[in-house]
This record gives structure tokens, sequence and C-alpha cells, in this order.
């Protein structure tokens, strides 16, 4: 029959069929069994919507708990001025309502509420006490929008700016403590999600989800603030003192390695931090990031060393002739005399370079400097402090490397350090040998962890044996000497003073100075390190007139507050 | 006079009630009311409890507020320039010139001489006790 031909047009049409039934089968499975889980994840986020919340940023406490940095809850109020475009009494209204919860006056808010040149929304009042913020909430003003938001207080004020640092605008840590720890203090954001609406608004009762926020940890500091402020006011004085161009002074407990206190200048204040402008300089910690040459306080690790080999001993002596010369070039004392016959205590009592460049004869330049890399010298104290610099020192091993450069790296010059990594040398001396890693931070105290610093041993650098005498030396350099002005009255106090010209691209700015003194205290039993720097003094260059007595002020009152008692105090027994 | 003798009809059974549509329509519509004020029982509810939840958390964002405030002004009223000012201006205390040592016959205390403020809870802090079903709970030996 005619009509059950199956013509190639019936054909033709159920091949269309087939294919066109095909693909639609075909892009099902595709969409609905290959990439089901990324159409599903899409058709989610259409309607889902998440807003992060941040959580609280854990406080910077100092070694005794007391907080140095921590956050309070505030609001910043944004004004829409569409609320009000067509309604002046309303913005007027607005005014006087919210004026005395922003400390400002009614009228001129009305007139800035009324200024259009800022757009249709901006921010009014930044960091409003949460009390007002809430009140400002509950008043539904129109046009008046409060967001919540956290900033920083610093109850110790300016204290330790450079160490603690800043946060940016988004809560990030910037610089200092707060930027090195920001993962461990800023905590992990919470978010909500909701389902949304079109326009992109929550959907009452519609589905939600809380993920919570974990909070930030709190860190303990080994800084004690009461040291810290101590060192802070007698720096700022010194400096003003001297007419300086900044300085460092630095208190580690040497048996520990732990940093007491740690300021220097040039620096910030935290009250008065813009970050519109900032003055870059101003924000780095140069205790930790500026290299200078230590000069004489580097005899004390060249007679360590000389001692350690047993190559002399405090009685051994030299002939100072007042010069010396090295590599074709005259080396002279720092006051340009000659002692002749001299001890090697008095090697260091009159800071003889002419001594030191005979030490380093004895000692040789490879066991030399394998010695002073073995003080930390040319490699991170990894310290945890950001920024940190390495130093600079070239050995004999090195190109470019040439004898006199043995005789001007014995006294300290031609070598770069930080003043972190001499005062955790000079420590190794004394402590009885042991090379200690510095650090800033003592715990850190998470939500649901915490992690206490212990200290660490990197390697010993001279024996138990060379350190006592080291110690019996450095008390005899500063008590030996009459007058000398870091002694400190009831206390067995030693030290070096280091005087050096400042480097500059040029070779060393003849006229300008760094003035160093490293002291500890009690020589029986060092309770402290100190490091004091003063950069380019004016009225006199010499470590030992400048930097000296800066030590002799703070220690008595750092001994007073450690509870170490004098040695020649006596005791007056209760009820007697 | 003829007697019809017949027999009388049986009683008839009682018979059902008869499906009465009123009914019907009024059970239905009693069943349908009761379900939409469920439901707007029950949305009620949920608004309710929403919105206590939305009390409880805005309640507890203020007290977290409030003891971060606290704890900077328990910070600000120890910091070290406070507590200077106040020895000096208040209580007329000078720097000491010279120190004196006494020896008591008692052990010194351990650690820092003051609290931290912020990382040690107060010793006299108890814990609220557990509600009594709380405790049945626990004490269930299946959790």
């Amino acid at each position: 029959m005619g009509h059950g031909r199956f013509t190639w047009r019936v054909a033709l049409l159920a091949l269309v069929l087939v294919v066109s039934t095909g693909g639609i089968v075909g892009r099902l499975v595709y969409v609905q069994i290959l990439h089901h889980q990324h159409y599903w994840l899409e058709a989610q986020a259409e309607h889902l919507d998440k807003r992060l919340v941040h959580s609280t940023r854990g406080a910077i406490l100092d070694r005794n708990g007391f907080p140095l940095a921590t956050s309070v809850d505030v609001f910043d109020v944004y004004i829409d001025r569409r609320a009000w475009r067509d309604d002046p009494l309303l913005a007027r209204e607005v005014a006087f309502e919210l004026a005395p919860l922003i400390n400002d006056q009614p009228e001129p808010l009305f007139t800035r509420l009324l200024n259009e040149s800022g757009g249709p929304v901006e921010l009014i009042a930044s960091s409003v006490d949460f009390s007002a913020g809430q009140s400002i909430e509950s008043l539904r003003l129109a046009g008046v929008v409060v967001a919540g938001g956290t900033k920083r207080y610093y109850p110790e004020g300016d204290v330790a700016s450079n160490l603690l640092g800043f946060l940016g605008r988004d809560h990030v840590g910037l610089a200092g403590v707060e930027a090195d720890y920001d993962d461990v203090l800023g905590g992990t954001p919470g978010a909500i999600y909701f389902e949304r609406d079109g326009g992109g608004r929550p959907i009452a009762f519609g589905r939600s989800r809380i993920e919570p926020g974990r909070p930030g940890a709190d860190i303990r500091l080994t800084i004690d603030r009461y040291i810290q402020r101590l060192i802070e006011t007698e720096l700022d004085f010194q400096i003003r003192d001297h007419q300086a161009s900044g300085g460092t002074i630095m208190v580690m407990d040497p048996t520990t390695g732990a940093i007491l206190a740690m300021a220097s200048r040039p620096s910030f204040r935290l009250s008065n931090l813009s970050l519109d402008n900032p003055d870059l300089n101003l924000y780095r910690n140069r205790a930790v990031t500026d290299l200078y040459e230590p000069g004489s306080v580097l005899k004390t690790m060249t007679m360590a060393t000389a001692l350690d080999l047993e190559l002399v001993n405090p009685n051994t002596t030299y002939y100072d002739s007042g010069t010396v010369e090295k590599g074709g070039y005259t080396f002279k004392n720092w006051d340009f005399s000659a002692h002749g016959t001299q001890t090697m205590t008095q090697l260091l009592q009159k800071s003889l370079n002419t001594g030191a460049i005979w030490l380093s004869d004895q000692i040789g330049a490879t066991r030399l400097y394998e010695s002073i890399h073995r003080f930390g010298f040319g490699e991170s104290t990894h310290s945890g402090l950001g920024g940190e610099a390495e130093g600079l020192m070239r050995t004999n091993k090195d190109s470019g490397w040439y004898p006199s450069d043995l005789a001007t790296n014995s006294y300290g010059q031609g070598i770069a350090a930080t003043p972190l990594q001499v005062i955790t040398a000079f420590s190794s001396v004394i402590n009885g040998g042991n090379l200690m890693r510095p650090y800033i931070v003592e715990e850190i105290d998470g939500p649901d962890s915490k992690r206490i610093f212990e200290p660490v041993i990197v390697r010993r650098a001279i024996s138990e044996k060379t350190s006592a005498t080291m110690v019996k030396m450095l008390n005899d350099v500063v008590d030996g000497v009459p007058a000398h002005r870091a002694q400190v009255k009831g206390y067995h106090v030693g030290g070096k003073t280091g005087t050096t010209l400042v480097s500059i691209p040029t070779g060393y700015a003849l006229d300008s100075t760094l003035a160093t003194f490293v002291g500890f205290a009690p020589a029986e039993d060092p309770a402290f390190v100190m490091l004091v720097k003063i950069d380019q003094p004016q009225d006199d260059p010499l470590g030992g007139i400048v930097a000296a007595p800066v030590f002799g002020r703070l220690a008595p009152q750092i001994l007073s507050y450690l509870n170490v008692r004098p040695y020649d105090q006596p005791l007056v027994r209760s009820g007697q | 006079m003829a007697t019809l003798d017949r027999l009388a009809p049986p009683a008839s059974p009682p018979v059902a009630q008869a499906w009465n549509p009123r009914r019907a329509i009024v059970a239905a519509l009693f069943a349908a009311v009761t379900i939409a004020l469920l439901q707007v029982v029950q949305s009620s509810s949920f608004a309710h409890t929403g919105q206590k939840l939305q009390d409880i958390e805005a309640e507890r964002t203020r007290l977290s507020a409030e003891i971060h405030q606290l704890e900077a002004e328990v910070a600000a009223l120890s910091s070290l320039d406070r507590t200077e000012r106040a020895a000096r201006d208040r209580l007329g205390m000078v720097p000491a010139v010279r120190l004196e040592y006494v020896s008591v016959g008692v052990e010194a205390p351990a650690g820092a001489l003051l609290p931290r403020p912020l990382i040690i809870a107060s010793p006299g802090a108890q814990r609220q006790p557990l509600p009594w079903w709380q405790t049945l709970l626990q004490s269930l030996p299946f959790r």
C-alpha cells in the first residue's frame, strides 16, 4: 500500500528525530551526570550568599601578661544622603540626634549631611565607641548605617612601637610582631551562608548556616614592659642630650636568649600613626634590620678565641709600640697612644687595636674567622623577627680578601652585624660559652592550643672555662678602671666599649661615630646583658663617654626591678 | 371482617446514618482550618524563635564587646604611665634614692607578682552547675 511505504522522506525525518533526541539525551547526561557537581554548585551559588565575619584579633602581652596591644569593638558610621535628598528637615533631625553620639556639633554635621561632594554614601565617623554605636543602631535613623569592627588599643601608649608594629585598614599586620605573627594573631574569619533573593538580600526564614571563625591567639612576648619603658625613656633622653641621630638599646637574658627589652630610634608613635603618608624609614626595627660595625666590642670575641685556643691567658703580655704594619698599611691605637708591655686584661681595658692585631696573628685567619662564625656573625639569628639582616663578613676564603682585613676585623672594623647579633654573641661570651637563639615570643595561647617556646642552644662558641675567664676580664675592664662610667655601686659589672666611624659608600665619615657599650651585671651570675648604641653623638664621639653612662644609669634600676641584691648590702633580718 | 393475616413487617435494622455531604464539608473545612492554623502557629513559633535567637546573638555580641572593653580598661588602669602618675601626683611618692633590702622569713611569691589580666581566669570563678536533665543524661550508660 502506498501509505505504508517507507520513503526516504520518512527515513530522513526519523533520522533527524533520532539525532536531535540523542543530542538532547547526551546533553542531559553531560549536565546531570557527568558535570552534576559543577552545575549543582553553580545553582547553589545563584541563590546562596556568604558574608565573612572577622574574628577577634589576639592580644600581644608582655612577659608578665600585661597587654601591650589588644582589640576593642567599635563601629563605623556611614550616611546615605539619598534618604533626605528631598527632605532637608529630615537631615536636620538626623544631624541633631547623631551629633552627640559621634562627638560632633549638630550644625556643622547638618551642613556635612547636605554636602553632596562626598557622593551619596560616605563614612561620617570611624571607630565610634561600641556603646555609642549601639545607641545609633537602636535609633534607626533614616540614612544612617553602622558597621561593626575592631580597633587596636595600646594600653602602654607608644612603648615598643617598633617592635609591636601596626595594622593596616584591613586589619592585617603591616609591621613588627603584628606582621610577623599575623596568621597567629588574626585567627580565621567565620562566615554566614544564607539564601538570597533576586536583589541579593537575605530571604527571611530562608536557609542559613553559620560557620564560626576561630579567634586569634594571644602572644606573650619575652619583653618586660617595665624594662622596655625604662630603656625607651633613657634612649630618648640620651638622643636629645647628645643631639644624636638615633640609637638602640637592648636588654637580653644571657642564659636563655630571651629579649627583655628592645628599642631603636628614630621610630614612629603608635598614638600618632598615619597610614596616609607613611615614612617607611621609621617603621623598621633597626635593632634587627640595620647593620653596623661593632668596633672594639668585637675585641671581646677575638680575646675569647685566643683564650679558648689556649694561646694566651689574662696575664700574657705583648709589646704595644703604638703602631702595627700589616699588608702595607699602618694601624694605630684609637687614641694614637703607645703603652709598652701590656697584659691581655690591660689590652681590653685600654681597648688597644695593636693588641687585637697581635692576637689575630697568634690565632691565624682561618681559626679566627671560624670562631667569629661560631659567635653567630654572618648568619641570621632566627629570632623570628621580620626583616632580620644576616650581616656582612669577608673571610680569607673569599675573593677580595687582604691580610690587612684580618687586622681590621680583629678589632671590629670591616665586619657588619646587627645589634641583635652583637648582643647574642656577647651573651655567649659570659653565659658559659653557649650561643643562644634570641627569642621574643614566649608563648602563643590559642583558643584550643598553647605553644611555649623554650630557650635553644645554637652551638657552643667557647668553653665554659674560657667564658668564666672572660667574665673576670670584662669585670676588670669596668670595675678595674677608676671612674669607669659603667660602674654600678653595689654590683660587680662587666662590659666593653666600642667606637666606630660611620661607614658611607665611599669609606668612612671621619666626623661621625657610633658610640657603643655592651655590659652585664652582676658579674657573679649575670641577670642581663645590655647593648647601648648612640648614633652620631654631636658632643663626644666615644662609647666610653656617651654609651657607658647609659648602662651605668639603667643597670641599677633593672637590677633592683629583677630583685638582684647588691653584693655589699648588709641584710636586715626581720625582728632584729 | 376479613382479617388480614399478614406478617408484620420485620423490624428494619437500624439504618446506618446516611452520608451527609454537609457533615463532610464541615469536617473538611475543620481539617483545613486546623492545618492552616497549625501552619500559622508553626510559622509564628519559628519567627519567634528566630527573633529570640537574633536577640541572644546580639546580647552575646554586646557582652563580648563589653568584655573587650573591660579588659582594655583594666589594662589602661594598670598601665605604667597611670601607675607612675598616681604614685607621684596622688600619693606624693618619689623615686627611691637608696634601696634597703630586708630579709623576712617568708618565701617569696612564685612567678609574676601581678595577675595576668587577659589569660588567667580568676581562681574564684566557678563553673555553672549542669541542669538536672543533663546530669541525668550523663549518668546513662549509653550516650
